[in-house]
């Protein structure tokens, strides 16, 4: 199999709510810059994946609203609706398979033109869930509940991530919410659904962010240093919360194996220098790590407590802000891929963490992480 | 960007989507519902294979990937555990019941997979994890999840 590298990447500022631009504009700008991050032209995009949702853009087709602006007129064009992440993986089959030498990646949302509860809402099965009112917030805290009550966590750890991350956003001019907090103001919260406070919650946002990879011989097309696809896992649990474990992220565990496996890593603990998950929610970001295997079940809490985590720590994790500070539907797995590019390229500016050769992106679809997506990139 | 573009006043256009739709139960959700609402009873599946019982019953079993015969279907409950719970302190226009309320997991008796539901008839702050509860079924029943109106703990109060 042919190796495959990032070699261009680009993200809008993300903002609460971005109206002199719509999608298109969002996505055009994406394009365009991640074009010019590589010195390429749209001449020398082979295909182009795009990633979006009909919910959340409030049309049917919502893909075909930027074929226009992102330069896919005469190409070879198809969709994934999901989280950028998966977009990726399309897009790397595509080259892998040996169809196309160069896949162009764009996603794109705008969450404040919608209602974050009510399509939310609509992810969950008409007949036995739906009509209760269940959304993206109160399946969430269920399981922040269900993690407390399986596996000992508590919100005080959960404050701590929030911190953390809300403060590692102000190094990062893209990052929506850049805020220096203390545990006692992450406690003091609103309560919005028991045990999860506004703080430990992600915003509603706008943005969008585009990626470009090659083929192995086409590297040499963009000036950036590639950054390598070295291993990629992707697994789905049941849909309904009720026939999971929501304490155990089950789908993440075999998606984490299979990215080890694929790159690999025999002691990810050891190898892996930095990661950017999925922290939609703060307790995510400790139970993800859990899921990931880089501690043991319960050991999340651990890790922020002792400033493992903490972007000048031993394992950094979300030095970009995260999700907590960012969340553009669809758009934020991808987003972490791209922190991790800029991280091995060494050009993430005020965040740059000091060692990072090798880092993991993960991205989430479905209701309290029902599919995980997993990916290892590396500098060599 | 030229300058037009930046002192251009953005417009928004309000607009919204209402699509009424006629979803399809299907044989086993129509079964679990009809006997929910001709009998209050809240049927179950067990998987031959792997032995679990799944609440709402399946046609398949989800993990076995084979079909759960008639003869495979069991009567839950009504009594069941609470096994996780949140109180949700927002509103939005989908919310069937006005905040604060709460949805729970709730293991009913004999089935190995939780429902999701409301826990009310008692304050809120009285709801714990593990605690027995017990469906109150609505008099006028429709063959749907409302046909529950709530789990309430056992020995509350009732509607």
């Amino acid at each position: 199999m042919k190796k495959v590298a990032v070699v261009g990447v680009a993200q809008t500022r993300f903002e609460r709510r971005i109206v002199n631009r719509n999608y298109a504009d969002l996505i055009y700008e994406v394009t365009t810059g991640a074009l010019e991050d590589a010195g390429m032209t749209i001449d020398q995009i082979d295909n182009v994946i795009t990633v979006s949702n009909d919910f959340w853009d409030g049309r049917t087709i919502s893909s075909m609203a930027v074929m226009d602006a992102c330069g896919a007129y005469g190409k070879n064009v198809s969709t994934v609706e999901g989280d950028g992440t998966f977009g990726a993986v399309y897009g790397a089959m595509r080259i892998w398979s040996g169809s196309f030498g160069t896949t162009l990646v764009v996603a794109h949302s705008k969450s404040s033109e919608g209602s974050l509860p009510l399509i939310t809402n609509a992810m969950f099965d008409p007949l036995y869930y739906r009509p209760l009112g269940l959304d993206a917030i109160s399946s969430a805290a269920l399981q922040a509940q269900a993690y407390i009550d399986s596996r000992g966590a508590n919100i005080e750890d959960w404050a701590l991530v929030s911190v953390k991350n809300h403060g590692n956003a102000r190094y990062n001019p893209l990052a929506q919410l850049p805020m220096d907090l203390t545990i006692d103001q992450v406690l003091a919260s609103r309560l919005v659904a028991d045990p999860l406070k506004l703080l430990d919650c992600s915003p509603i946002s706008d943005g969008a962010c585009a990626i470009i990879l090659a083929e192995e011989g086409r590297v040499s097309e963009s000036k950036q240093k590639p950054v390598w696809l070295k291993g990629v896992g992707y697994a789905a649990e049941l849909h309904y919360l009720g026939d999971r474990d929501l304490s155990d992220p089950q789908a993440l565990t075999q998606a984490a194996k299979r990215a080890y496996n694929m790159a690999g890593l025999t002691n990810p603990q050891e190898q892996i220098d930095f990661f950017e998950i999925y922290d939609a929610f703060s307790y995510m970001e400790p139970l993800w790590l859990e899921g990931l295997g880089i501690c043991g079940a319960g050991g999340g809490g651990k890790l922020i407590r002792k400033g493992v985590t903490e972007m000048r720590g031993y394992l950094p994790v979300n030095s970009s802000g995260g999700v907590l500070s960012a969340h553009a539907v669809l758009v934020a797995g991808l987003v972490r891929m791209i922190e991790v590019v800029l991280q091995i390229r060494g050009t993430a500016g005020a965040h740059q963490i000091e060692r990072a050769r090798i880092g993991l992106a993960h991205g989430i679809n479905g209701p309290c992480g029902q599919s995980h997506c997993v990916w290892i990139l590396g500098e060599n | 960007m030229v300058e037009w573009r930046d002192k251009t006043e953005p417009l928004t256009y309000e607009g919204g989507i209402h699509l009424p739709y006629s979803w399809t139960v299907g044989r086993v959700g129509s079964r679990f519902f009809i006997e929910l609402r001709d009998n209050g009873r809240i049927m179950a599946a067990r998987c031959p294979k792997c032995g679990v019982v799944w609440v709402p019953p399946r046609l398949r079993c989800p993990v076995c990937f084979i079909i759960i015969e008639d003869a495979n279907w069991l009567e839950v409950g009504p009594y069941g555990t609470l096994q996780h719970f949140t109180i949700v302190r927002y509103e939005h226009a989908a919310q069937p019941m006005e905040p604060p309320f709460a949805y729970a997991l709730i293991k009913l008796d004999g089935a190995d997979r939780a429902i999701v539901h409301f826990v009310s008839g008692t304050d809120l702050v009285s709801i714990k994890q593990g605690m027995k509860v017990k469906p109150v079924l609505k008099a006028n029943r429709k063959g749907n999840i409302f046909d529950i109106a709530y789990f309430t703990p056992v020995g509350g109060q009732t509607q």
